[in-house]
């Protein structure tokens, strides 16, 4: 017993010393220190910026490759415009505001000049207009282990708001602004054969992908204007000219965007992992995640709301939304590292910058609408405000590739917000004049009637449209985890989930680094799941397609041999089905044929439920039955849902002969199959019940007398 | 204004048979709609217990769901509404004319033979009037709030003001409302003028409603702004009402309760149309048809 409690309390001690699993910093492979001056008049960037580049693989490197991401709005010729047709993300290109950016001088820190050899790379679609990459070959390369400094010198014009960056009269929204480093990945990684550097053209459907830095960004405008910036600001001086240099400083992004206009209002709060948190729901979430309460404690952080004038009814919902993304994301996948977060409230008329995520730094979006009565109660503030936050931890800290498979940000993320907004604001997201449309139903619209389904883990610019690329990399890989989650069981998804922020936090994990994770936690091969919700494009959709259930009729006809050749009439059966009968002895013969209208084909489960509320529930599975089992033999089902190969098929009929009329069966009962794309007809019942017919053709008949008063009867 | 607004109340407390007979040309229309629609929800929905829920209230999606696997289902309902609005539009025409000779008629036959004759005798001459109020209305409509909602287009683009941009399309939406009302009054003051005074020439009744209608606009628009007023009481009520039902309350309870605002909105239109045979007649009381010629006309019959 002695020896019990010393090796308990040894095993506590060895907990409350272990390391935190969540890294504390983020390798420092591309930094940048910026000095940028703003011109309102002319909507131009001057830019000055040191560059560090350190190569962390084990290849020498001859070349940096940049994105340019500012070209891609240059002209009519570029992949993003030609892609996007001049409308994107419910936004439309202004007539004439072009946008482009120049780099006027790159010199090593030697001053050897870079510029002669360089050139623009297309390398996704050869189209030579395209200016958004470029390629700077290196007088040397940087050795493994090695590092490079480059001086540059920028100048870029930007364009009128659209697709998430741009002015609009005097409201800056500044993103993809300066000449930014790809990655560099060795081969191997991500399944690379050979090393090179991944990045992209601007396409319509895709977003970014960088290394982590450092960003120290000196930026100079006009003093009249409010600025915000990712990071912490770490000085403000005006100059006798006028202008005022607000100097921003963050370690461990990959990003820097900022904002400035003279119109914001600045809603200043604080975040305290000591009083937005109860310790019930500490001790809850450390319980779910199997964590020591000192693992999931939540860091105090600086939230600054820059508001529009006439949103500030709303501030302090985007306020109540901010703290909610830091506690919800903070307690389930690890504490927010960063001192500040600052939201952005776009200006009306930019909405294109509304709804995007950089480093401590979203953009939110509301109209005035949302101020008052009726619409008060749609919670698309809220909602956007802590998807946005959400990025922070799926593409800021676990920094996947967002080109190439933009499920792993926009996908968690969607996963992750509607937890986080369920959580914090109830089930329902839209509450209009008595009509509510939950969080959960949301997704799970578009799966139903549009059936889009393509291969989730498709590049993103690959898609076949906007819509495609948008229902499979949020809303269906949103439902493909609450599926798995269905799986696994809530607990082991939150130990998954937080398992793999904690283990690629500061890193650029694929797909196949979270299969791994699933496997490693789940403590089983969940790959056959992923091949078929994330690899391929299948549906699922099971459903119940017949049912029946009528009284077992006595034997009739000649039965027996030689003198004991007997023969059953009509008559003597339904006589002895009128006494079994009265007798309550006669059993009941049922049928429910399944059908599957999908590809996709995961274990399942059927529920019989009868008369008097039995109920009997089945695996569907290839197994052959245990022997001596009367009922379920001949169906080919596991009782009790007993494991095994699920059934592939594509119909299945299952018989049962029972004391009880069957009512109704229903397949997957407890609702774990999100992703089935009509769950409507998943149960079907013996005899059809009219009420929710009758009640909305009540409905109905009303309104007609409605319409036909507007029509003058 | 108030005048008028009293004596049509005091004609649906002497013609409640109107109220009635609106009520029932309305059900009995909007039940032959609904009823292949009922019969296909109870086809597509019965069987399905996820469906339930439609019992309690909305699910969208439960509705997406259902349009998936009845993709007939909703533009069904939708060619029913149609239908059943095309109709109104002319059942509408036939009751107006009924209820308008039944409240301006001084013989004393039935209310039946009174209804039908002014049904039968005015219907071609309101068709004529609406083929010409409608189109004129939507010419007015359109420009008058197509630049406002150019306007208000132009200022989501351009001007960053989203206070004025709202407000110029409100603008829009009230300069269409202004439109339609304007139009529903000049129409009904001209069904009036034909009626009573038993003309055939349909853009001379037309001239003279907009002249009644012009010079005492207070009057008209008072008296369709109480009547609309009481109708957004009742409704304010009905919606309390239906609120306040017990979640598993039966549907007779809310079907008992709708058709009990449709009977209030009934008595309200026959009272709207009281008030401008009212209001007519303080404007020219001096011209009315001749009862015996009227008969004459209506029997055929020396």
């Amino acid at each position: 017993m002695k020896h019990g409690i010393g090796a308990v309390l040894l095993a506590l001690l060895a907990a409350a010393g272990a390391a935190d699993p969540l890294p504390a910093r983020a390798p420092e492979i591309a930094s940048y220190d910026i000095e940028v001056r703003l011109t309102p008049g002319t909507q131009r960037l001057s830019g000055r910026q040191r560059v560090t580049w350190r190569n962390t693989t084990p290849e020498a490197v001859g070349e940096l490759w940049f994105h340019l991401y500012l070209n891609a709005f240059r002209n009519s010729q570029s992949t993003f415009v030609r892609e996007s047709g001049g409308q994107l993300r419910g936004d439309r290109m202004p007539d004439d505001g072009w946008g482009w950016t120049e780099v006027t001088s790159i010199r090593t820190a030697e001053g050897v000049d870079l510029a002669q050899g360089a050139t623009f790379e297309h390398p996704d679609d050869d189209n030579a207009e395209d200016r958004t990459v470029w390629r700077v070959p290196l007088p040397e390369p940087v050795p493994p282990g090695g590092t490079i400094e480059l001086e540059m010198t920028f100048e870029a014009q930007l364009p009128r708001v659209f697709a998430r960056t741009g002015y609009f009269r005097d409201y800056f929204l500044v993103g993809q602004w300066f000449p930014k480093l790809g990655v560099y990945e060795p081969a191997g990684t991500r399944g690379r054969a050979s090393g090179g550097w991944n990045c992209h053209q601007f396409h319509a459907n895709s977003e970014f992908y960088a290394d982590f830095g450092r960003y120290r960004v000196a930026i100079t405008l006009p003093q009249r204007f409010v600025v915000g910036a990712t990071g912490k600001r770490v000085d403000k001086r005006d100059n006798p000219d006028g202008t005022a240099v607000h100097v921003f400083e963050q370690a461990d992004v990959h990003d820097f965007a900022w904002t400035a206009s003279p119109r914001f209002v600045e809603v200043k709060a604080r975040f305290s992992g000591a009083t937005d948190v109860t310790a019930a729901e500490y001790a809850e979430a450390a319980a779910l995640l199997g964590r020591s309460l000192e693992e999931v404690r939540l860091s105090d952080v600086d939230v600054t709301i820059l508001m529009q004038p006439e949103h500030m009814r709303q501030a302090e919902r985007h306020v109540a939304a901010a703290k909610a993304g830091i506690k919800w994301f903070g307690l389930w996948y690890g504490r927010y590292p960063y001192e500040t977060l600052t939201v952005v409230d776009p200006a009306y008329g930019a909405r294109g910058s509304g709804g995007m995520e950089y480093p401590t730094f979203i953009t939110a979006g509301t109209t005035v609408l949302f101020n008052r009565w009726p619409l008060d109660r749609l919670r698309l503030p809220e909602e956007v405000t802590v998807h946005e936050f959400g990025h922070q931890y799926w593409q800021g800290m676990v920094a996947s590739n967002e080109f190439e498979e933009s499920w792993l940000d926009e996908g968690f993320n969607s996963y992750a917000t509607g937890k986080a907004m369920r959580q914090a604001f109830g089930p329902w997201t839209l509450e209009v004049l008595g009509l509510r449309v939950s969080s959960a139903e949301l997704p799970r619209l578009g799966n139903s009637v549009e059936r889009m389904f393509d291969r989730v883990r498709t590049p993103a610019w690959r898609y076949s449209s906007s819509n495609n690329y948008g229902f499979n990399s949020y809303a269906r890989t949103d439902l493909t985890l609450r599926t798995l989650e269905g799986l696994l069981g809530e607990r082991t998804m939150a130990r998954v989930m937080r398992t793999y922020h904690e283990r690629f936090r500061f890193r650029h994990p694929s797909s196949e680094d979270f299969y791994a994770v699933v496997d490693e936690v789940a403590g089983r091969d969940m790959r056959g799941f992923f091949a078929q919700a994330v690899e391929r494009p299948g549906v699922l959709d099971d459903e119940i397609a017949a049912i029946t259930s009528a009284r077992v009729e006595p034997p009739r006809g000649v039965f027996g041999e030689g003198p004991a050749r007997r023969t059953i009439s009509a008559r003597e059966a339904r006589e002895q089905a009128r006494e079994k009968d009265a007798a309550g002895g006669r059993l009941w013969r049922s049928t429910v044929l399944v059908r599957r209208r999908g590809e996709v084909v995961l274990p399942a489960t059927l529920r019989l439920e009868f008369e008097g509320g039995d109920a009997q529930v089945m695996a569907l599975s290839e197994a052959e039955p245990p022997a001596g089992s009367v009922d379920v033999e001949r169906a080919g089902l596991m009782p009790g849902g007993a494991g095994g190969e699920p059934w592939q098929g594509r119909f299945k009929r299952v018989e049962v002969v029972t004391p009880r009329r069957l009512l109704a069966a229903r397949v997957d009962p407890e609702g774990r199959h999100e992703l089935d794309v009509n769950r409507l007809n998943d149960a079907r019942r013996v005899e059809p019940d009219p009420r929710a017919a009758t009640t909305w053709s009540a409905r109905l008949v009303f309104w007609m007398q409605q319409l036909l008063a507007l029509a003058g009867l | 204004m108030w005048h008028a607004t009293v004596e049509g109340f005091r004609a649906v407390s002497r013609e409640r048979r109107l109220v009635l007979v609106l009520w029932l040309f309305g059900l009995a229309l909007s039940l032959a709609a609904v009823f292949p629609v009922w019969r296909a929800l109870v086809l597509a929905l019965g069987p399905l217990p996820g469906a339930d829920v439609l019992a309690e209230r909305f699910s969208a999606e439960v509705v997406a769901d259902l349009v998936e696997l009845r993709p007939g289902l909703l533009p069904g309902i939708g060619a029913a509404a149609a239908s059943t609005f095309a109709l109104g539009l002319l059942f509408g025409l036939v009751f107006a004319g009924g209820a308008l000779e039944v409240l301006t008629a001084s013989d004393e036959r039935p209310f039946a033979h009174r209804f039908g004759r002014g049904a039968f005798r005015f219907f071609g001459r309101f068709l004529r009037l609406a083929a010409i109020v409608l189109p004129v209305a939507a010419i007015f409509a359109a420009l008058l709030a197509g630049p406002l909602f150019a306007l208000a287009g132009r200022l989501r683009r351009e001007s960053g003001a989203e206070w004025v941009a709202h407000g110029t399309n409100a603008a829009a939406l009230v300069a269409l409302g202004l439109v339609l009302l304007v139009a529903l009054l000049v129409q009904d003051a001209a069904r009036v003028r034909l009626v009573r005074t038993d003309q055939r020439r349909v853009r001379t009744a037309l001239r003279e409603g907009l002249g009644r209608v012009w010079r005492n606009k207070a009057a008209w628009f008072g008296a369709w702004g109480f009547n609309a007023l009481v109708l957004l009481a009742a409704f304010a009520a009905y919606l309390a009402l239906a609120e306040a039902l017990p979640a598993g309350a039966p549907w007779v309870a809310l079907a008992l309760l709708q058709q009990a605002f449709v009977i209030a909105r009934g008595a309200l239109r026959v009272a709207l149309l009281g008030a401008e045979v009212a209001l007519d007649a303080a404007q020219a009381p001096a011209v009315l048809a001749d009862p015996s010629l009227t008969e004459d006309v209506t029997t055929g019959l020396a």
